[in-house]
This record gives C-alpha cells, structure tokens and sequence, in this order.
C-alpha cells in the first residue's frame, strides 16, 4: 500500500504541470493551523489559508510568471469527541475571493461534521461526514460531503517525533441551490507528512479534484501544503 | 524597549511547546529498524523459529532510559512480538488475542477493576510472557509450543469514560486479573482527520 501510495502522489505531482490549462502551471492552496484543547473531551482549531493560481502568461515580451491570489480565508472550529472514534464538530469560515482583482466576493460557511476512526492504530482508518451551508454573494448553496481517509507512519507502528507518514483520501461531494443544477463532486488526494517534535506536523500532499461532474466537468490538480501546530 | 524585550521573551517561552521541544510527556519511539540493526545474539534466538513466520518486522524502541529491540511476525495465525534488550536476551513474549478469550475467572477480576469507570471500549489485548526461572532462548520456544505451565500477564489497551470524558491506557494484569501497571496513552492527533 505504501508503495502505491507513493507512486500516486509521484503521479499526481507530475500531472501539475502537464493537466492543467495552457496558462496555469499549479494551483497552490497553502494553509497554517492551530490546535488546542479544552479540558479532555473539546478541542478548537484555528486556521488561515491562501489559494494561489500560477500561471504562465505567454506575451510578446516572452514568458510571464506570476501568482495571483485566489482566496484567502480564516477557519474555526469547535470539536467534542463524544467517544474514542467519534468526533462531531462545528465550525465557520470566513474567505474572500480575489481580493486583488477589486472584485471582492464574501463567502460565509458553516459546517457541521462527524467524523469517526474504522481503525485507530497503525494504518488509521477514517471516516467524515459534512453538512455545510455555504453563502456567497447573498446566494446560498447546500454542500452535502463524504471522505474516507487512510494515514499511516512510515516507520514502525506509531508515528514519533522526526518521523515521515504517508496519507490517502478521496470526497464525494453533493451540492444543492436553487440558482443552478444540482452538482457532483470528487476530490482525491495523496500525499505526505513529517511530524516535528510532538506538536508541529508538515504535510504535503496533492489533489485531484472534479467538480460539477454532470454538468460541465472541471478537472483541476493542487498542491496543498499545510502546517498543524498542536498546543 | 521594554515592549521589545517582553516580545522576546514571550518567544522564548512559546517556542519550546511549538518546536516539540516540551519535556513534559513521556512517549516511547519506536522506529523500524533492519535486521542486520538487532543485536546478533537477539538473531540467533529468532532464526530457528522464523522460517514459518510471516510479515517479519524489526523495531528499535526507546524510552526514558531504556533501549530495546522489537521483532514482530505471525506464526501459525497468531501475531507475535518479541522484545529484546540491548545485549539481546529477550525480555518478553506477547501473542495478540481476543479480551473475551482471557480465562473467565481473570476476566471476571478485570471487569471488576474496569466497572470503576463509567465506561470502557478494549482497543487490544495481548498475553504477555516474560522470563522467570528460564533462559531467553527457552522462553520463546515454549511460547511458540504453547506450554501451559508458563505463567503470563495480560497487557490491554483500552479507552475508559470517566467523569464524561475519555482516556487511552495502556494497562497490565496479573494472571489472576490483578491489575499491576497503568500507563496512559498519547493517541495520534487526528487534526489531519477533521479539518484538512
């Protein structure tokens, strides 16, 4: 399983170049979150995220390189393990799209999630379930998601401090407004990650995602790196 | 200036926690190891039984001043893990098993220490074999034979309710099902999980 893990990461990192449209070389999502608890049973997480789409502007002065700015958002999350597999969360964001293009769009999301573990050693199994309401521009839209998960150390049974694992998930996802068609999605990613001493973890990971499958299918590929510090 | 100064320690103190550098939790690390890293002797207690054996793993375990060397592998069904010291005498034997498959007058005893909590959910439950009046070499032998009169310990990790809220420990019983040790255990943090 290692193994394909890692050639399906090597593939997906490869087809960031050659998948995506003639002018964007990747779509880098970069993210920083903070983890805290309350007590035994309530933790909290906090966290800032940026999309930004490269691209590869060909003009009569020759290549033109350069990052724009897709999103940038604030996450919070409240979470209560009800039981050692259980975890049901509620949260809020807040993202506003292309800041820069003087178009600014507001987006609201609130998420309400179970998420539990099928196996919670080793290779740790992971279900979530999601129910968001987002609202952009005035216009609410339903998203309705499912992703299984798998995770595990790549050195021995436990993952340690100054240890690689390795990471693998795939979402359905269901969208519902009543401004357009009701929507299918996928999102499938693998990737990797380096735990730093006991609370900073590192992850790397590449994705695939489709979106609007049986209307207009758009098929996009990121990069998504993403630093977790536990306090 | 004064701002500046207490900028600086306030870094000084927040970045230990954030770096991992926190001395406060006592973890064991364990680390996969190859064959040709355990100690020889450890080896040649293991080669005479492992001809049979499948999915044969080596680990390297530390702890607050204590090394050790682990090998795992699975034998006739049953999931075996084999610890060794440094100098490569084993320490003890441990078959993974089911809880209900403890004897029922030990199993009756633990339920009754378990029935302190409100609530508790058996993650793994393992025999343990350790070295009494034999020699390293015996012991695994006799293990792998299933003699009877081999006297073992039960080592269960589980998560237990109290006061509404959950913990994970790692605890080890007599063959009587008398408790003797309770450690409690750091799950992986499931942040990756939830949020991302």
């Amino acid at each position: 399983m290692r193994r394909l893990l890692f050639l399906l990461t090597l593939w997906l990192t490869a087809n960031m170049v050659s998948g995506q449209s003639e002018e964007t070389v990747f779509v880098w999502e970069a993210s920083t979150a903070v983890n805290y608890k309350l007590g035994k049973s309530w933790s909290f997480n906090t966290s800032l995220a940026t999309r930004t789409i490269w691209l590869n502007e060909q003009t009569t002065q020759g290549d033109d390189f350069r990052g724009e700015l897709n999103f940038g958002e604030i996450n919070q999350f409240a979470t209560y393990r009800i039981n050692p597999r259980l975890k049901a969360s509620i949260g809020y964001k807040y993202r506003i799209v292309e800041p820069t293009e003087g178009r600014n769009q507001h987006e609201h999301r609130v998420t309400q999630q179970v998420a539990w573990l099928h196996r919670p050693e080793g290779v740790r199994m992971a279900s979530r379930g999601r129910l968001e309401q987002r609202i952009r521009n005035g216009r609410l839209t339903h998203r309705f998601r499912y992703r299984f998960s798998v995770d595990f150390p790549l050195s021995g049974q436990t993952l340690d401090a100054g240890e690689f694992y390795m990471l693998a998930s795939n979402e359905i996802l269901y969208e519902s407004t009543r401004f357009n068609r009701n929507a299918w999605g996928n999102r499938f990613s693998a990737g990797v990650g380096y735990l730093f001493g006991l609370v900073t973890k590192l992850q790397f990971t590449a994705a695939y995602r489709s979106d609007n499958i049986n209307l207009w299918t758009l098929n996009r590929l990121f990069v998504e790196t993403s630093l977790f510090i536990n306090l | 200036m004064l701002m500046i100064k207490s900028w600086i320690y306030c870094c000084l103190l927040t970045l230990p926690p954030i770096l991992g550098l926190s001395q406060n939790l006592k973890q064991e690390v364990e680390k996969r190891i190859k064959a040709e890293e355990m100690p020889a002797i450890a080896l040649e207690i293991l080669a005479t039984h492992l001809s049979q054996a499948s999915k044969i793993r080596y680990y390297k375990e530390t702890d607050i001043g204590h090394q050790s060397f682990e090998c795992k592998f699975i034998l006739d069904r049953l999931w075996y893990s084999v610890e060794f010291d440094e100098n490569g005498a084993i320490e003890d034997v441990e078959i993974k098993m089911d809880f209900e498959q403890i004897p029922q007058a030990a199993l009756d005893k633990i339920r009754y220490s378990l029935s302190a909590y409100d609530r508790y959910r058996i993650r793994r439950t393992q025999r343990q074999y350790t070295l009494a009046f034999l020699s390293s070499d015996d012991l695994l032998t006799m293990v792998i034979k299933g003699a009877d009169e081999l006297e073992l310990r039960y080592e269960i990790v589980l998560s237990v309710k109290k006061d509404g809220s959950w913990t994970t420990y790692e605890m080890l019983f007599d063959q009587s099902g008398l408790l003797i040790e309770k450690k409690e255990v750091v799950d992986r943090q499931t942040d990756n999980i939830l949020y991302q």
